[in-house]
């Protein structure tokens, strides 16, 4: 849905992307991470045709970037980092203008902007004006200016920033709804919980590429496979029964917790607790260990600055 | 062009400036105030006595000297006087119908571009497929239509009024032919070129008000043209509002050329301050 090539943008000899190779694919959410001033925001803004990159190409929804910008924009939805509502006018107003102006047939757009303010729960408040909603309701109302017209490609710049959790979880809703009706969405986030729990592939980048791989790829990547077990009382014992294992590829203690990397953890399990047993340890329980999104993200950051 | 586009940007505009109460003040009131202040002023001259209004004066009409032939009356005779006083008067008014176009589009297009900015709605508007030439085009109309209107409708209004009670002299002023052609002609201009310095100015600035001051700075200079004029040294013909219609044409393309460059999706997000 879409490819960039070497896509590179450059503000007054600053270079903001660099030669950035990413492929999105259809009906995915893809995640954008990197620090402030990574340039997610200026990718963003290439690919829904708003600034042209200073180098490299990119296809959005088969068309080509800086030849067929206006089919792009026909094509795609962008939530911006600040909803950007006219905030005088009424809510509904504000999604009948944009429906206009992205040229939906006149006969749907009543149904249509009813239909999303519904689906947001906006629809009691759209004939107030759009600067007496809350935070919130701003940005559901800025998430349907950006569905009105179905886009195939969906950009999503921090949709759940400053909201409260029962707001972010309407918007979380709302996005794994449109995935499910197969829209591919791009989702810029710094909230990292969130991208592990809505993104199907992430990009990790700090102007330049650094890794995209599924979330769980990224972890197994960076930090392989491991069980942690723990016992009543941890005693050298049961240290040396593990290490004995051929499978076992490093042991450490945490406290009472034993936490053993391995390759396959649903094949040597059964092994594994057998040794403890016989070593007389009193496993209370076992569970494979994972790492956050936020330790991924951090040490791929981290890694990259070491460079 | 898109004309659906545009009509949609135009009604989202009006929509939005008849909410501000301040543009809607501007738009309204203002230009009826600046029409009506005149007309009161020459209703007193006309109903007090001509004596009275012209006694002090004598031969000493300063800059209405010119009037004194033109109307083929005695200076030395108050009623003469009175009326070289009132045509000097109300040409001197007229200027007010060439304020409205400059004030009225600089309101309202300072303030349509500022608010975008401020509340941060280019952005999203700029990612639809609206092109940025069917969108300027809109937000010029938008306040460039409003602007002319008021300001013929404050001029039939105010020729409509005083034709009730100004002498012929007077009335042949205010609805002249020079002074319609005037009217006609520089409005429209006048005001793209209030525009064109409102969408320069409010592309630097994040506050209406220094937007509309600085906007003002640049254009409203243009009416030291017409000092001459009240010092008796020219009064202003058809013709003289043809050439200055057409140097409005020079000064209208180059500002608009400006905006045009600056009112580019890229400059826009990256530019702008």
């Amino acid at each position: 849905m879409i490819v960039t090539q070497g896509l590179t943008r450059h503000f007054d000899g600053r270079v903001a992307v660099d030669q950035l190779d990413i492929e999105v694919r259809p009906g995915e959410v893809f995640g954008l991470l990197g620090p402030n001033g990574a340039g997610k925001t200026t990718t963003v803004r290439m690919l829904t045709a708003l600034i042209a990159p200073t180098a490299g190409a990119a296809t959005v929804a088969g068309f080509r970037l800086g030849k067929e910008d206006t089919e792009i924009r026909r094509r795609v939805g962008i939530l911006t980092e600040s909803p950007g509502l006219y905030e005088r006018l009424p809510v509904q107003f504000n999604l009948e203008v944009f429906a206009r102006l992205y040229e939906v047939p006149a006969g749907e757009i009543g149904p249509r902007v009813e239909r999303y303010l519904r689906l947001l729960d906006l629809w009691e408040r759209r004939k107030d004006a759009a600067g007496t909603l809350s935070k919130g309701m701003k940005q559901k109302l800025a998430i349907a200016r950006a569905l009105l017209h179905e886009p195939q490609v969906l950009f999503l710049d921090e949709p759940t920033a400053s909201l409260d959790p029962e707001a972010a979880k309407t918007v979380h809703d709302f996005i794994q709804d449109r995935r499910a009706e197969g829209r591919t969405i791009v989702l810029c986030t710094h909230n990292l919980a969130e991208a592990d729990r809505l993104c199907d592939r992430i990009a990790v980048f700090k102007q330049r590429l650094i890794r995209v791989d599924t979330p769980d790829n990224l972890r197994r990547a960076l930090y392989g496979r491991a069980v942690r077990i723990a016992l009543r009382e941890v005693q050298p014992a049961h240290l040396e029964a593990v290490r004995a294992l051929p499978f076992v590829k490093d042991v450490a203690r945490d406290g009472e917790v034993l936490e053993v990397h391995l390759d396959d953890p649903e094949g040597a399990n059964p092994t594994l607790v057998r040794a403890l047993v016989q070593a007389g340890a009193d496993i209370q329980f076992v569970r494979e260990a994972e790492h956050t999104l936020e330790e991924v993200y951090l040490d791929l950051v981290q890694e990259e600055a070491g460079r | 062009m898109n004309w659906t586009q545009i009509g949609v940007i135009i009604k989202k505009e009006w929509a939005d400036t008849f909410r501000n109460k301040m543009v809607f003040f501007t738009l309204i009131f203002l230009p009826l105030l600046l029409a009506l202040l005149p007309l009161v002023n020459l209703y007193v001259m006309q109903a007090l006595p001509a004596e009275e209004m012209s006694g002090d004066m004598g031969e000493d009409l300063g800059p209405f000297l010119p009037y004194v032939e033109q109307l083929g009356v005695s200076p030395t005779d108050p009623e003469g006087a009175r009326q070289v006083v009132m045509v000097g008067m109300a040409s001197i008014y007229m200027v007010i119908f060439l304020m409205i176009p400059l004030m009225v589009p600089m309101m309202i297009a300072t303030d349509s571009i500022v608010s975008e900015k401020v509340t941060k709605s280019l952005e999203p508007l700029l990612a639809t497929p609206i092109s940025v030439r069917d969108l300027l085009l809109a937000k010029a109309l938008a306040a460039v239509v409003p602007a002319v209107a008021v300001t013929w409708l404050c001029y039939a209004l105010y020729g409509a009024i005083a034709a009730l009670f100004v002498p012929p002299a007077v009335l042949g002023v205010i609805l002249g032919l020079d002074w319609i052609v005037g009217i006609l002609l520089l409005s429209p201009l006048l005001a793209l070129l209030a525009v064109g310095a409102g969408i320069v100015v409010s592309s630097r600035v994040n506050d209406t008000r220094s937007a509309q001051q600085i906007s003002g700075v640049i254009v409203l200079p243009l009416l030291l043209v017409f000092i001459p004029m009240f010092l008796g040294m020219f009064t202003l013909t058809a013709g003289v509002f043809l050439i200055g219609a057409a140097i409005l044409v020079v000064l209208d393309v180059g500002v608009l050329y400006a905006a045009t460059a600056l009112f580019r999706r890229e400059t826009i997000l990256t530019r702008w301050k």
